[in-house]
């Protein structure tokens, strides 16, 4: 069983770096000291968001977290387009495990796994269905994370996790709502960075 | 910046989105619901009483037929596969034996004439459920 796991993740992990490699050499984005500097700025900017939710307790469920990361991923996916939020979501997720020290561990793969998913979800649901509003595509997101973090912590722990999984779902509606409240705001605030990045 | 659009003209523009978002709300809720009840457990003994005093203790993982005596005769009970029935019964609504059989932890079969509770109990449980 065990074994079975550290395959599957060493799996997920290379591709991953192999996915956030083709998406930072991506030649239809100029690979220039602009886009460096922005990525290493929200990189940033994104990793103090994930220690700090990280210090934040669960109140009444434990692993309930608002998902303040999101907001700069979501935000870097509608300003500055699919492939820098790709290079942000893997190296925050697995930055975020590194620093806080549960890398290659549970905690750090069902963050890993869940912050993919929910970016890869997000990207499609922003991409194909374009009248959807940020806080629908947050909102698909939030629960996507939670989707992603039960089904590696259903490798782990097995079944009795899934009991779990409507709980957090119920509460990230109510964190999908407000990352994409904060983001709309954001993305009206600063309108003009759009001008700016490319 | 775009000029402020009304409340009513968001909710025209994006109806689809919060339809879905409300219907999956909907799903979640109710998954919270299932989720939350607990799973009925298969009893391990029925406690048999007569006029609150437990008179008998009937193991269910084995079938058998059980003969205890009330007030205004004998009643006959019988266990199978776990599930304990009441077949006969002196009393003259039969309503005991009416109620079938019954398997879970906390069930019960009432005969109000003879007297007669026989709860259903868990592995751990030995004393009398209060009502």
């Amino acid at each position: 069983m065990s074994i079975d796991v550290h395959h599957l993740v060493s799996g997920l992990l290379f591709a991953l770096v192999f996915l956030a490699t083709f998406a930072l050499l991506r030649n239809d984005h100029q690979f220039g000291t602009r886009r460096i500097a922005r990525l290493g700025v929200l990189l940033a900017l994104a990793l103090v968001a994930g220690l700090v939710e990280s210090l934040i307790p669960g109140f009444i469920l434990p692993g309930f977290r608002l998902g303040l990361a999101n907001i700069v991923l979501l935000f870097v996916l509608v300003t500055f387009g699919f492939y820098d939020g790709l290079v942000l979501a893997v190296l925050k997720a697995v930055l975020v495990s590194v620093l806080r020290g549960s890398f290659l561990s549970m905690g750090g793969l069902m963050a890993l796994s869940g912050t993919l998913l929910s970016f890869l979800g997000m990207a499609c649901l922003h991409y194909l269905w374009k009248k959807c509003s940020l806080i629908g595509v947050s909102i698909f997101g939030a629960l996507l994370h939670v989707i992603g973090q039960i089904v590696v912590a259903y490798f782990f722990m097995g079944p009795a996790i899934w009991g779990y999984l409507p709980w957090l779902m119920l509460a990230s509606f109510a964190t999908g709502a407000f990352v994409g409240v904060i983001v709309t705001i954001l993305i009206r605030r600063t309108a003009f960075l759009h001008l700016l990045g490319k | 910046m775009k000029a402020p659009v009304s409340f009513l003209k968001q909710i025209q523009r994006h109806w689809v989105e919060i339809l879905v978002v409300s219907l999956a709300l909907i799903a979640t809720i109710l998954a919270v619901i299932f989720v939350s009840i607990p799973a009925r457990q298969k009893a391990a003994y029925a406690n048999v009483s007569i006029k609150g005093e437990i008179v008998r203790r009937i193991e269910l993982n084995q079938d058998a037929t059980y003969q205890v005596d009330v007030p205004h005769g004998t009643m006959q009970i019988s266990v199978k596969n776990g599930k304990i029935a009441v077949f006969s019964s002196p009393c003259p609504g039969q309503y005991c034996v009416h109620q079938g059989e019954k398997e879970h932890i906390g069930d019960s079969l009432i005969c109000a004439h003879e007297g007669v509770a026989i709860y259903l109990v868990g592995e751990g449980e030995t004393t009398e459920i209060t009502i």
